[in-house]
C-alpha cells in the first residue's frame, strides 16, 4: 500500500528489497520454513519418530538458544557466551547441594531460576556499569563458571530418584520437556508486549536514540542479561532430565550451537530485531539436521565441520538480510 | 608510537569531564593532559602507565617475591626456566591474538587452529607420508586461506569476528578430523620436542630454544608494529576504521591480512605445542585460547588499540607466574581457571572500558 504512495517520489523497491523487507518483518520465516521442511523429511525417513523422547533431547539446545537471545537483542554486541557453562553450573549446584539439602523437589525450581538470573545479573552489571565489552565479560564468566563446576565436583554427580529424571519420559504421555520449552516462550510472549519489551528493542536498535527518548538503557540491558540467565537456569533441568547426571565436563557443549540457533532464527546479531520464537525454530532446525545425520549414519567426525558450517551460513544469511537500510554506528 | 596514540581520540577525560582520573587509562595522559594546571600524582601515574605497563611489571615482581618466599624452590633456576618455557608457549599462541585485538576484533579460533596445525604435522603427515616441511606448508596455506576468509567476511558484512572465528575453529578442526576418520592422535618427532623440552640447551646455553624463539618473535613483532607501514596501518584501522578508510588505508585488506596472520601463527604455535606435549589430541588447544587472550588483555592491549606485542609478552610471563604461585599454594587447576577469568575482568575494568553512552549522543 505504501508503495503506491511513495512511488512518485522515491524509486520503487525492487523485488529483492521487498523480499528482504518481508523477511525483516517476519524475521523467523526462514527458520520456520527450514524447520517444517526438515520435520517432514525426518518423519519420512524415521517412521518411529518418538515425540516424547525427541523433545526431551531437544530441550537443552532449545533453552540454551532462547537464553542467548535477550542479551543479543539488547544490542551493542551484547552476546552471552556464558549460557552453556551456566546451565552446567546450575545443574551441578542442583545435584551436589540442593538434593542433599532436601531441596531437590519443586522448591529447587525458583532457587535455580534465581541462581541463573543472579549470574546473568552479574554479567549485565559488569557490562553496563563497568562498560566492559559484553563479549569479554561473558567469556570471563564462561571460564569462571566452567572452573567452578569442576571445583564443585571433578566428575559427574548422579541425581538419583528425582522428579527431574521423569521429565524426559513424560507425565501421562505429555512430554515434560515441552513444558520447559513453553515456559520461556510464554514468558517472552507476555514480556515482548510490555513496556520492557518495547524498550528492549529500542535499546537494541539504537541505544543512543533510546537514551535520548528517556529509556533507562542501563536497566533494560541488565534485565536482558538476567532474563537470559533465568532461562539458562531452566535449561539446567532440561540438561539433567536427558542424562540424569550433572556433568562438569559438558560446560561448553551448547555454546556454538546456541549462537548458531539464534542467528539461524533470524535475530540479527547487531541487536534490535528478532525474538525467542526464531531462536526456538533455529534450534529446532539444527536439532532435526542432527537427527537426520544420525539416521543417515553420517560419521561423527563430520559433525564438527557441519556445526561450524551451519553457524557460518546462519550468520552470513542473517547479515545479508539485515544489511540494507541499516547504518553502522 | 607516541604520535599516533596521542593523536587518537580515546575514552579519555576529554569526553568525561566529571569523571576523575582513571588510573591506568591508556589515553588519559599524553601531551594534552598537562598544560596550564599542574598534574596531580594520579595523572602522572596514569600518563606513565600509558607509556609503560608499570602496574604489570610491579605485579610481576610482587608475584615473584611472594612465590619465592611462600613456595619451596620457586626462585631456583630450574623453576624459572620452566616458567619461561610455559610463558613462551602462551606468548607464541598470543601473537596473532594481539594483532586481532589491535584492529578491534577477537579471535576464538586460536584453539581450533592449534589443534589443526598440530594434527597436520603429526597425524596427517604420517597418514599421507609427507615430510615435515610439506605438512607445515599445507597447514600454513590452509590456515592462511581460512583466516583470510574470516577477516574478509567480518569486514565485508560487518559481522562480529567472535562468531565467525567460533565457526572457523570448528571448521579447521573438522577439516583435519574428516581425514583422520575421527581419531585424534599424533606423536611429535623427537627433534620438535627438543625445541621446548625444559632440559634442552641452545648452543650450549642451558635454556630451551623456544624461549629464544619467542624473544626473536617479540623483536620482529616490535619492528613490524612500530617500524613498518603495515604495522602503523593496523593501529590506524583499530583506532578508527572510518578515519583509516579516509586516509586511504585499505582496511578490508588489513582485516583479511590480520586474521590470516592470526590463523597461521596459531598453526605454528600448535606445531611447537605438539612438540611440547609429545602427543596430540583435540584438547591441546583449549587452555591456550583463554590464556592467549588473557595475556593480551592483562598486558594492556585493548580492543582497537593502543597496545603492543611486548606488552603481551609481559602479560604472558605475569600469567604464568601467577598461575604457578596459585597452584603452588595448594589451589587446583579449576581454581586457576576461575582466577584467570577474574583477572581479565579486573584488567578490563582498569583500562579497557568503553565510552559512556551519554558521551556518544
Amino acid at each position: 500500500m505504501t508503495i503506491t504512495q511513495t512511488a512518485d517520489t522515491r524509486q520503487a523497491p525492487t523485488a529483492g528489497t521487498r523480499f528482504r523487507l518481508l523477511l525483516r518483518k517476519y524475521y523467523f520465516a526462514f527458520a520456520l520454513a527450514l524447520f517444517l521442511a526438515l520435520l517432514i523429511t525426518n518423519l519420512l525417513v524415521q517412521r518411529d519418530f518418538g515425540w516424547v523422547q525427541q523433545v526431551a533431547v531437544f530441550a537443552p539446545l532449545a533453552l540454551a538458544a532462547m537464553a542467548s537471545t535477550p542479551a543479543i537483542l539488547a544490542g551493542r554486541g551484547g552476546i552471552d557466551l556464558s549460557i552453556s557453562p551456566l546451565m552446567t553450573f546450575c545443574s551441578m549446584v542442583f545435584a551436589t547441594w540442593l538434593i542433599p539439602l532436601g531441596l531437590g523437589g519443586w522448591p529447587s525450581v525458583p532457587l535455580i531460576l534465581l541462581l541463573g538470573a543472579a549470574v546473568g545479573l552479574v554479567n549485565g552489571l559488569l557490562t553496563v556499569l563497568l562498560r566492559i565489552p559484553a563479549v569479554v565479560v561473558t567469556l570471563a564468566m564462561y571460564f569462571v563458571l566452567a572452573g567452578l563446576s569442576l571445583r564443585i565436583s571433578p566428575s559427574t554427580v548422579g541425581i538419583g530418584d528425582n522428579w527431574v529424571g521423569e521429565i524426559d519420559t513424560g507425565i501421562a504421555g505429555f512430554p515434560g520437556a515441552l513444558v520447559l520449552i513453553l515456559v520461556p516462550v510464554i514468558a517472552w510472549a507476555v514480556l515482548s508486549r510490555t513496556l520492557f519489551g518495547r524498550q528492549l528493542f529500542a535499546v537494541g536498535g539504537n541505544d543512543a536514540t533510546a537514551l535520548s527518548s528517556g529509556v533507562g538503557v542501563r536497566s533494560v540491558r541488565i534485565a536482558a542479561f538476567a532474563f537470559g540467565g533465568a532461562i539458562a537456569g531452566l535449561g539446567s533441568f532440561a540438561l539433567l532430565s536427558v542424562v540424569h547426571v550433572a556433568d562438569p565436563g559438558q560446560s561448553t557443549a551448547y555454546t556454538l550451537l546456541a549462537i548458531a540457533s539464534v542467528a539461524l532464527g533470524g535475530t540479527t546479531l547487531l541487536g534490535g530485531r528478532g525474538g525467542l520464537l526464531g531462536s526456538l525454530l533455529g534450534a529446532g532446525s539444527i536439532f532435526l539436521v542432527q537427527s537426520l545425520l544420525t539416521v543417515l549414519k553420517v560419521p561423527a567426525q563430520w559433525l564438527g565441520l557441519f556445526y561450524g558450517g551451519v553457524l557460518l551460513v546462519a550468520v552470513v544469511v542473517g547479515a545479508l538480510i539485515s544489511r540494507s537500510g541499516r547504518t553502522t554506528s | 608510537m607516541t604520535e599516533l596514540r596521542t593523536a587518537t581520540p580515546g575514552p579519555g577525560p576529554a569526553s568525561d569531564p566529571a569523571g576523575g582520573p582513571r588510573t591506568g587509562a591508556p589515553t588519559s595522559g599524553g601531551r594534552g593532559g598537562g598544560g596550564a594546571r599542574a598534574r596531580s600524582f594520579w595523572e602522572t601515574l596514569a600518563a606513565t602507565q600509558a607509556r609503560f605497563p608499570v602496574a604489570q611489571v610491579a605485579l610481576l615482581f610482587v608475584t615473584f617475591a611472594v612465590g619465592a618466599i611462600a613456595i619451596e624452590g620457586f626462585g631456583s633456576y630450574n623453576s624459572v626456566r620452566n616458567m619461561l618455557v610455559l610463558a613462551s608457549l602462551v606468548g607464541l599462541t598470543a601473537v596473532g591474538q594481539t594483532l586481532v585485538v589491535l584492529v578491534g576484533g577477537l579471535d576464538l579460533s586460536v584453539s581450533g587452529f592449534i589443534v589443526a596445525g598440530a594434527l597436520t604435522v603429526t597425524q596427517l603427515a604420517e597418514m599421507y607420508g609427507w615430510n615435515f616441511g610439506t605438512a607445515l606448508l599445507v597447514a600454513i596455506v590452509g590456515a592462511g586461506l581460512l583466516g583470510a576468509f574470516t577477516g574478509w567476511l567480518c569486514n565485508r558484512l560487518n559481522i562480529q569476528p567472535l562468531i565467525v572465528t567460533l565457526a572457523m575453529s570448528a571448521i579447521a578442526v573438522g577439516v583435519v578430523q574428516v581425514q583422520t576418520g575421527g581419531a585424534q592422535s599424533g606423536s611429535a618427532p623427537a627433534w620438535l620436542s627438543q625445541l621446548s623440552a625444559p632440559v634442552a640447551t641452545t648452543f650450549g646455553i642451558p635454556m630451551p630454544p623456544v624461549v629464544f624463539l619467542w624473544l626473536a618473535v617479540g623483536v620482529l613483532m616490535w619492528l613490524f608494529l612500530s617500524r613498518t607501514r603495515t604495522g602503523r596501518q593496523i593501529y590506524a584501522t583499530g583506532t578508527n576504521p572510518r578515519a583509516a578508510d579516509l586516509a586511504l588505508i585499505r582496511t578490508r585488506r588489513i582485516w583479511t591480512g590480520v586474521f590470516a596472520f592470526s590463523a597461521i601463527s596459531a598453526v605454528l604455535a600448535g606445531v611447537v605445542l605438539a612438540g611440547f606435549a609429545g602427543s596430540v589430541d583435540g584438547s591441546l588447544g583449549g587452555p591456550y585460547l583463554f590464556q592467549s587472550l588473557a595475556a593480551v588483555i592483562v598486558g594492556g592491549t585493548v580492543f582497537g588499540g593502543p597496545g603492543d606485542y611486548w606488552r603481551t609478552m609481559i602479560g604472558a610471563i605475569l600469567l604464568v607466574f601467577l598461575g604457578t604461585v596459585i597452584l603452588g599454594l595448594g589451589f587446583t587447576i579449576p581454581d586457576r581457571q576461575v582466577m584467570y577469568g577474574a583477572i581479565i575482568l579486573l584488567a578490563m575494568a582498569a583500562y579497557g572500558r568503553e565510552k559512556k553512552l551519554s558521551s556518544r549522543i
